[in-house]
């Protein structure tokens, strides 16, 4: 599932971002910078208007619009129980 | 000494505790990105001489993105051949961001003391970093700083003056020679991104940052002031509160300031010269109406300029600029542009000169320049009183509707301009989706921001307010300049003085839009100093009264009316709408110009001024020649 459907306030691991996340390589590379990477843990705080999230990576918070929430795919780790996916 | 960080990492303030108001603001070379640079002598320390400290742009990484970045990566690429020493701004509540940045320049500059920033933050959020652990595991010195209150920074000022005797580099980085981004393939450059993101984890971990587990405060904060509900009519308040700034609650002050200068000042002045036998002539008329009506207009912004340096520097200390950005992202992603734009467009309807101001809330200096290009579009109230007065004569039944058909036409010019520039000169802006740190809330001191405050005014005061007063002084001397005989310096009827001479050399040029006529030029001219005059102007140049009331125009109307009936071949109407559009589309006002200028350079100043004064000449004529088949 991508971040835009998930729930909130569960802690996720993030697989990839499609190609649509960025339009130019630096911006790639900035998301990648910016701790949105394969493997990390991520937590969608809330959603804002027009379909965008904020996202919790590490204790950052980072709004994202609605087509970048979209292009972020992310799994629910397979010991996730309510509760548990607090803990970051 | 170069003071490197991630954005709203408390960097710029911790800049202001340490150079107080010794401190200035210039453009890096070639560009348009401003930096601060100042002095600090610490109290403590053995560096009597004190240090030069240079506030860089913040930056995640030293891949830019922006033009700002760029400046940034350049500086730190040159710190270690120049013998700068970088102060790292680490911020503690974003532990691992920061340490991300600290090794990409530790391995351009390995010399550097780090600033640990933000630890109350921390503290609360439950991830409270120890600065000896961090230091240990670095291997140099860590020091923890509240710019805020100045708490640490004797211990700051004692670490640097140790690091600058006996330097100390930071160890067990990872061995990869490409940890500098470069322009290499993405997937190198992912890779090497990778490294770091790892070792970063690697420091945290052994440093012992507790991770953060439950929401924190500004979560809790931004779950109410993100959503549609209620965080759009929030976002519309301090807009309207921002634009209230602009014009009502500034304009007392800038009456007061501006009455301190043509009252006491010029009483004074005059007293003076004729103390020292110099009163009474061409002199005084100089002093006095030359210069010190400029400095009065001068004096008359400073107020205006202080209230939204501190209006915009309360925004972005809250922490709230960001969250503006978010809310407004998808109105101005429609055309192309950071949702911040949504500041200085809506202080811009309340003053041009301002909004130039409120653009420094925008991370990047192209987004910066290209906003302060589309600024005079936004149609200011002192453009309001010219509508007002054509729109009474010529539409007496429909004045409102004309008048607000001059805004709707300053919303399309934005919004046209914004496109035009965006597929022309801006390409290099590119499209990238949003995706936004959102530092935490904070709550805004005082003292740093009227530091700020100072500075950024005595920039403008001295960068565009000289322009200002030379220039009206020149329009003043254009005016007292005789150039038919029988009249004297100083007391010459406007038509046949040296500006006079000009307005009519200027008018052939209005005549395809239908107001090819001095009186009218004249008001054209006065107006490209300060619109709020060319209704004076106008009345001066009909040497009548200017009337209370624009509304009520009485002669000043029926002269006006006349005027155009002749010069547009019978299709008044049509002119005086043409006259209004070239009113909404020209240059904004002289001190706006001077501002622009001051902040962008005179190549893109005078480029902009030429492509403002075409795109109104062929607007006006379009409406005139368009309009007189109805009118």
């Amino acid at each position: 599932m991508n971040i835009a459907e998930a729930p909130a306030q569960i802690a996720m691991t993030l697989l990839r971002l499609d190609e649509s996340a960025a339009t130019t390589a630096a911006g790639r590379l900035r998301l990648r910078e910016l701790g949105l990477r394969p493997g990390t843990r991520i937590q969608v705080r809330h959603a804002t208007p027009f379909g965008g999230r904020i996202v919790q990576i590490g204790s950052r918070r980072i709004a994202l619009d609605a087509a970048t929430a979209r292009a972020v795919q992310v799994e629910a780790p397979a010991m996730a129980v309510p509760g548990h996916g607090c803990s970051l | 000494m170069l003071l490197v960080g991630t954005p709203n990492c408390g960097k710029s303030t911790l800049f202001n505790r340490l150079t107080g108001a010794r401190q200035q603001v210039r453009n890096s070379p070639g560009t348009t990105v401003e930096l601060s640079t100042g002095t600090w002598r610490p109290r403590t320390g053995d560096t009597p001489q004190g240090w030069l400290v240079t506030d860089l742009p913040g930056t995640y990484s030293l891949a830019p993105v922006s033009a700002d970045e760029t400046v940034t990566c350049q500086s730190v690429a040159a710190a270690h051949a120049e013998g700068d020493l970088i102060l790292l701004v680490a911020d503690a509540a974003q532990l691992h961001g920061s340490l991300y940045l600290l090794a990409q320049v530790a391995a351009q500059a390995p010399s550097l003391v780090v600033a640990l920033t933000m630890c109350d933050v921390a503290g609360a959020a439950g991830c409270a970093v120890d600065a000896d652990r961090l230091s240990a595991e670095l291997g140099v010195p860590v020091v923890a700083v509240d710019p805020r209150t100045g708490q640490g920074v004797p211990e700051l000022a004692a670490a640097l003056s140790e690091a600058q005797r006996s330097p100390r580099t930071v160890r067990a980085l990872p061995q990869d020679a490409s940890l500098v981004p470069d322009g290499r393939d993405l997937d190198a450059q992912l890779a090497a991104a990778d490294v770091l993101l790892s070792w970063a984890d690697g420091v945290v971990q052994a440093v012992g940052v507790g991770q953060e587990q439950r929401p924190s405060r500004s979560d809790r904060i931004d779950r109410w002031l993100l959503t549609g509900w209620v965080g759009v009519p929030v976002l519309l308040v301090v807009m309207w509160a921002l634009f209230q700034t602009a014009t009502w609650a500034a304009a007392p002050l800038m009456d007061a300031a501006e009455s301190l200068v043509t009252g006491p000042v010029t009483t004074g002045a005059s007293w003076l010269l004729s103390a020292v036998g110099l009163g009474g002539g061409w002199f005084e008329g100089l002093v006095v109406d030359g210069l010190l009506a400029g400095v009065g207009v001068v004096a008359a912004f400073a107020p205006l300029m202080a209230m939204m340096f501190l209006a915009i520097g309360l925004l972005e200390d809250s922490g709230y600029v960001a969250r503006v950005a978010v809310l407004a992202d998808r109105l101005m992603r429609a055309v192309g542009l950071d949702g911040r734009v949504v500041m200085p467009l809506v202080v811009g309807f309340g003053c041009n000169l301002p909004a130039l101001s409120a653009t420094k809330t925008l991370p990047n200096a192209r987004q910066r320049l290209m906003v302060g290009l589309l600024i005079p579009y936004t149609s200011c109230p002192a453009r309001l009183t010219v509508y007002v007065l054509i729109a009474g004569v010529f539409f007496p039944q429909r004045a409102g509707l004309a008048v607000m058909a001059m805004y709707l036409l300053s919303v399309l010019l934005v919004v046209g301009g914004a496109l035009l520039l965006r597929t022309t000169a801006f390409r290099d802006l590119t499209h990238e989706p949003l995706a936004l740190v959102l530092s935490p809330y904070q709550r805004p001191r005082l003292r740093p921001l009227l530091t700020t405050m100072v500075v950024r005014v005595w920039a403008f005061l001295k960068g565009a307010g000289t322009i200002i007063v030379a220039v009206l002084a020149v329009v003043w001397l254009l005016l007292a300049v005789p150039m038919s005989s029988g009249s004297t310096f100083g007391e010459v009827p406007v038509h046949d003085s040296a500006y006079g001479r000009l307005t009519d050399a200027i008018t052939p040029a209005f005549t395809p839009a239908g107001y090819g006529d001095w009186h009218m030029t004249s008001a054209l001219l006065t107006g490209f100093v300060a619109k709020e005059v060319a209704v004076g102007a106008l009345a001066q140049s009909y040497a009548i009264e200017e009337p209370a009331d624009p509304a009520h125009p009485g002669t000043l109307g029926e002269r006006i009316q006349a005027t155009l009936e002749s010069s547009s071949g019978g299709h008044a109407t049509a002119a005086a709408a043409a006259f209004m559009v070239f009113v909404l589309a020209y240059t904004p006002c002289l001190a706006t110009v001077a501002e622009q200028r001051r902040l962008f350079g005179s190549r893109w100043t005078l480029g902009a001024v030429a492509a403002q004064l075409t795109l109104a000449w062929v607007l006006s004529v379009a409406c005139f020649q368009l309009l007189r088949w109805w009118w």
